[in-house]
């Protein structure tokens, strides 16, 4: 071997190293970012189209770094985009477009009428910032869709669109669509496991059946939400923008349509704390248990409030199985007017629990602790009802020194059911 | 591995090898054609060169080791590969793409990967051997 001064080096190997296989090329070309890719094409004239072999394209901001980067020739938005409608060659089963702060907004319609053509599989839509982008109906060919996810889109199919009935995960993100369309729809995918709603703007009820649905991320109001048949659906996350309880089986309807529930998160913060109606209407326990519920999650809660204090009581009374609790408590803003709980609702908490054992809860956070009666209160049953916990997190909230110390004194002198339970104070 | 089943190998440069089947079928390539391959030890003829096979079996005997941890196996593969020229790195890619080991293909992409990236084109073309042949008017097209 001739010594080498860092550029050639070794025997020539018999295969050119200019010619390396296609499929080499594009194991390389694959893992690079698509910026990096599409630069390659000015390596040589045989680099040029290399890229346009990729099936798995991401087009989003990262392409471009600088205002040059934007027009430029080769990474510059119009160019990738003619350079991939009329170059690429191989199925494309991966796209990615991700562009909302691009002005002005380019025009995408030929790239979707591109992608339908491809059998595309796994389709990313974030258009700019604006108006909704209307999808062509070129969109609604797309049938072997598996996952699709949209942002702001508005989305009106022609009238003999049954649905994308390959879908296994669907993400409507601040869509516009009739909720009796998204209700179709989501009826129309016998195969969907996960499912995203985030829509402020519902304004009539979903109703849909999902049969092989396992998780859902809803954000919008939950009064309109119908879930029809979702046996196996196993984790929730509820972010309401209203809450309102009118009766005392509304909140039972809630839970009632989701048999398997295992994991819940529930987060309050897009609620006005006078949005919430009356703390009669909700029940001390749910009509039937929420037996399968292990890790239960709550967001935002103003405990202060009577009614959110009755709902968490409700739901952390309604599950024996729980294996998990996290709370994270939000401050009462003064000057809002609120519930605030009475003094014999507190004095009723440890009661409400006389007959309840939570066997398996090994994990219990709270975040925001203030030390509130009804905090402490609750803090006391769970130590008290747990004979299997592990673990109990409090971090409390900004507060003068003596006082966060007669909080933590006063926790750690609880009666604990579990020996092995360890109380961390996490002030930091 | 109890069953020491083995497989004679021939490389495309004439040498004969032994090896555990449990490991050559690592190579996808490799297993499909003995699934066609009656026994009776033909060597089966593979299109890598002796010197290339040497270091897939050095990776393949590495990471079947047992009870090796991950953080040993993480400094055996940096050591590995720092150790080979880029046309040895290019040959053992070229090869592992013919054998099919998912594995090794992944750890020696990222190797050509962490190669080129933040390089300027002049100096990929170095390290691909790539021959400019780019006129202006082409790049700006």
């Amino acid at each position: 071997m001739i010594p080498s001064n860092g550029k050639k080096q070794g025997l020539p190997s018999p295969h050119v190293l200019s010619n390396l296989p296609e499929s080499v090329i594009d194991e390389i070309l694959m893992r690079l970012p698509l910026r990096d890719a599409v630069r390659t094409s000015i390596l040589s004239k045989k680099w040029r189209y290399n890229w346009c072999r990729l099936p798995q394209l991401k087009l989003d901001q990262t392409l471009w770094k600088t205002v040059e980067d934007l027009i430029s020739p080769t990474i510059g938005f119009t160019n990738v985009l003619s350079h991939l409608l009329t170059l690429h060659t191989g199925p494309i089963t991966k796209f990615t477009l991700d562009i909302p702060d691009l002005k002005p907004s380019p025009n995408i319609h030929h790239l979707i009428y591109f992608l339908s053509r491809y059998d595309i599989q796994h389709f990313v839509l974030k258009p700019p910032l604006g108006d909704q982008y209307k999808l062509p109906s070129s969109f609604f060919t797309c049938l072997q869709l598996r996952h699709l996810t949209l942002h702001r889109c508005l989305i009106r199919p022609p009238p003999l669109f049954k649905g994308f009935d390959r879908l296994i995960s669907l993400e409507l993100i601040e869509v516009t669509i009739s909720s009796k369309l998204v209700g179709s729809l989501i009826s129309h995918c016998p195969l969907l496991e996960h499912l995203v709603l985030e829509h402020d703007e519902i304004s009539d009820h979903i109703e849909f059946s999902a049969p092989k649905l396992r998780s859902f991320f809803f954000t919008g109001d939950i009064n309109f939400l119908h879930l029809k048949n979702v046996p196996l659906l196993s984790k929730v996350s509820y972010k309401p923008i209203a809450f309102f309880l009118e009766a005392e089986c509304d909140l039972a309807k809630i839970f009632e349509s989701i048999p398997a529930l295992e994991n819940l998160c529930w987060n309050q913060d897009y609620i006005e704390e006078e949005d919430v109606g009356q703390a009669e209407v909700i029940p001390t326990r749910l009509p039937s248990a929420l037996n399968c519920l292990k890790r239960l999650c709550l967001s935002c809660v103003i405990l202060g409030e009577f009614v959110v204090l009755s709902f968490a009581l409700c739901l952390i009374r309604s599950s024996p199985n729980l294996e998990e609790i996290e709370i994270e408590v939000c401050v009462l803003r003064d000057e809002i007017y609120y519930e605030p709980v009475p003094r014999d609702a507190v004095d009723e908490i440890p009661a409400s629990f006389s007959n309840m054992t939570f066997n398996h809860l090994r994990t219990v956070k709270i975040y925001n602790v203030a030390g509130t009666e009804a905090e402490m209160q609750l803090i006391k049953v769970l130590l008290a009802k747990s004979p299997a916990l592990i673990r109990m997190l409090i971090k409390p909230r900004r507060m003068e020194d003596r006082k966060s110390l007669k909080v933590l004194a006063e926790i750690t002198n609880f009666p604990r059911a579990s020996s092995k339970a360890q109380v961390v104070y996490n002030v930091d | 591995m109890s069953s020491e089943k083995l497989l004679t190998l021939k490389t495309r440069d004439g040498e004969e090898f032994v090896l555990e089947e449990a490991m050559a079928f690592r190579s996808l390539t490799i297993k499909n054609a003995t699934s066609n391959y009656t026994i009776n030890n033909t060597p089966l003829p593979i299109n890598v060169e002796i010197n290339t096979m040497i270091k897939v079996i050095e990776y393949w005997k590495k990471h079947s080791e047992r009870g090796i941890s991950e953080d040993e196996l993480m400094n055996f593969d940096k050591k590995f590969f720092k150790l080979l020229h880029n046309s040895e790195l290019f040959d053992l890619v070229v090869a592992v793409d013919y054998l099919a080991d998912k594995g090794l293909s992944n750890a020696a992409c990222e190797q050509v990967l962490d190669k080129i990236t933040g390089k300027t084109p002049q100096e990929i073309r170095d390290i691909f051997n790539i021959n400019n042949d780019c006129t202006p008017t082409s790049l700006g097209g």
